[in-house]
């Protein structure tokens, strides 16, 4: 008997059939309801998982960080006043720099209206930065909206949208680009995920001086970003004097991968 | 109901790899593909093809990959892994067996998806992939951590196809 008249024959068939429809059907975008169904049921469910193992390992880790509690309390302390301090020079220079915009009669600075939403659940492939979350086109999200932790720390953008949900690429994925600014010395680069390694900044000319421990912002270039969410700091330099351009690994300030709740900045 | 048996024990699977493993940094691990493997080496052609069907739809479903193609890798995985394990090797299953076969599914699992990505790249429904990255560190980090939890998925397979075996029994 021929093997195309067997019986295995026609299920490898039927499944390739199967298959082909299946992706045929998602780029059509007709799968939004049946994956929305599916993250809630997926999403409620690893979300209790997670949170038991949180618990537990909350448990152990007390035992490891138990002896550093004072120390760590003391510095923490610590930085809490240089930062109160920082906050009130800032909250000062945001009223004058106000107060200078309404006097040249500059556009004002507009506060973004953030959409709280829930992270559903990770890419389990790790072939991809991914997360999905509770919200979509439901609450009016659309593609290419940036999403962050508050308050401010760049976390990623929207790239697929369901009716009730949507799939967010993190910053730390390869296919996001996102033009940066370090803050000290205002120097311009781009900034592209090392896939969830962390990030690299790129593109920097040799002329700009960049130092670890600068803060890293989005210049606000390119329409995908607002200006001023904060991506990271510079965690140390990977290039030389001889190279055309600088390099530097960057640190991502949110924790990319403990997140939970996010905002979209709409 | 066999199959339905086999859904809800990759689910857990799944719900275990991102609810308890990835929270305890263990993200370098795919436990359904050890689990297809399992199915393959210890299993029946139907019982492995819906292992195989289910679980990359799942995975699928959960990526940021266009969908398809992880299904698509687990197949092509599923009909390469049965043909060389029941045509070519022809051999009573054993550990060893077992242990070798989640080695070079691991290996064969990165290719065919690569591959597969590139033909996707061509109709424009999946991003440019960092080849140097992934048969880097990403392989090692897999292969090592896919091995580990070989036996706890063989044993859970192995649950999982008593009840089965139970339930035709009282049907």
């Amino acid at each position: 008997m021929r093997f195309i008249y067997t019986k295995t024959f026609t299920k490898i068939f039927s499944i390739f059939v199967i298959l082909a429809v299946f992706v045929v059907l998602d780029a059509k975008g007709y799968l939004g309801l049946f994956k929305d169904g599916f993250f809630r049921v997926y999403g409620f469910t690893t979300n209790k998982v997670t949170l038991a193992t949180n618990s537990v390992k909350e448990v152990f880790q007390t035992f490891f960080t138990i002896r550093h509690l004072v120390s760590d309390n003391a510095t923490l302390n610590q930085k809490i006043d240089a930062l109160s301090f920082d906050n009130a020079r800032l909250r000062s220079a945001e009223d004058e720099n106000s107060a200078l915009r309404k006097a040249l009669s500059f556009k004002q600075q507009s506060q973004p209206n953030l959409v709280p939403v829930e992270v559903l659940t990770l890419d389990a492939t790790g072939f991809t930065q991914t997360i999905i979350i509770d919200k979509g086109q439901n609450y009016s999200i659309s593609l290419n909206q940036p999403v962050v932790a508050a308050p401010g720390l760049l976390v990623g953008k929207v790239t697929k949208l369901y009716p009730a949900s949507a799939e967010v690429t993190l910053i730390t994925d390869p296919s996001i680009v996102v033009n940066a600014e370090v803050v000290d010395s205002a120097a311009r680069g781009l900034i592209r995920g090392e896939h969830g390694l962390g990030l690299t900044l790129d593109l920097v000319t040799q002329n700009d001086l960049i130092k670890s421990g600068d803060q890293v912002i989005t210049s606000g270039l390119s329409n995908d970003f607002p200006r001023g969410l904060l991506i990271g700091q510079v965690a140390a330099l990977r290039s030389n004097s001889t190279d055309l351009f600088q390099k530097a690994y960057i640190s991502p300030a949110a924790d990319l991968r403990n997140i939970r709740f996010i905002f979209v900045v709409q | 109901m066999k199959y339905l048996i086999w859904l809800f024990s990759i689910f857990f699977l799944l719900v275990i790899q991102i609810g308890a493993l990835m929270p305890l940094q263990i993200t370098a691990v795919n436990l359904i593909l050890v689990f297809l493997v399992v199915a393959i080496v210890i299993s029946d052609f139907d019982t492995s093809l819906a292992i195989a069907l289910i679980g990359g739809v799942m995975l699928d479903l959960i990526s940021g990959s266009a969908d398809g193609i992880i299904s698509m890798t687990m197949f092509s995985i599923f009909l390469i892994m049965y043909f060389i394990l029941h045509t070519l090797l022809h051999k009573e299953p054993s550990m060893l067996i077992l242990f070798s076969s989640v080695a070079i599914t691991t290996i064969i699992y990165f290719f065919v998806f690569l591959g597969l990505n590139s033909i996707f790249l061509v109709f424009h429904l999946n991003h440019v992939m960092d080849y140097k990255y992934f048969f880097g560190d990403k392989l090692i980090s897999n292969l090592f951590f896919n091995l580990l939890f070989t036996y706890p998925v063989y044993k859970y397979y192995s649950v999982v196809q008593s009840w089965v075996t139970h339930l035709k029994s009282k049907i």
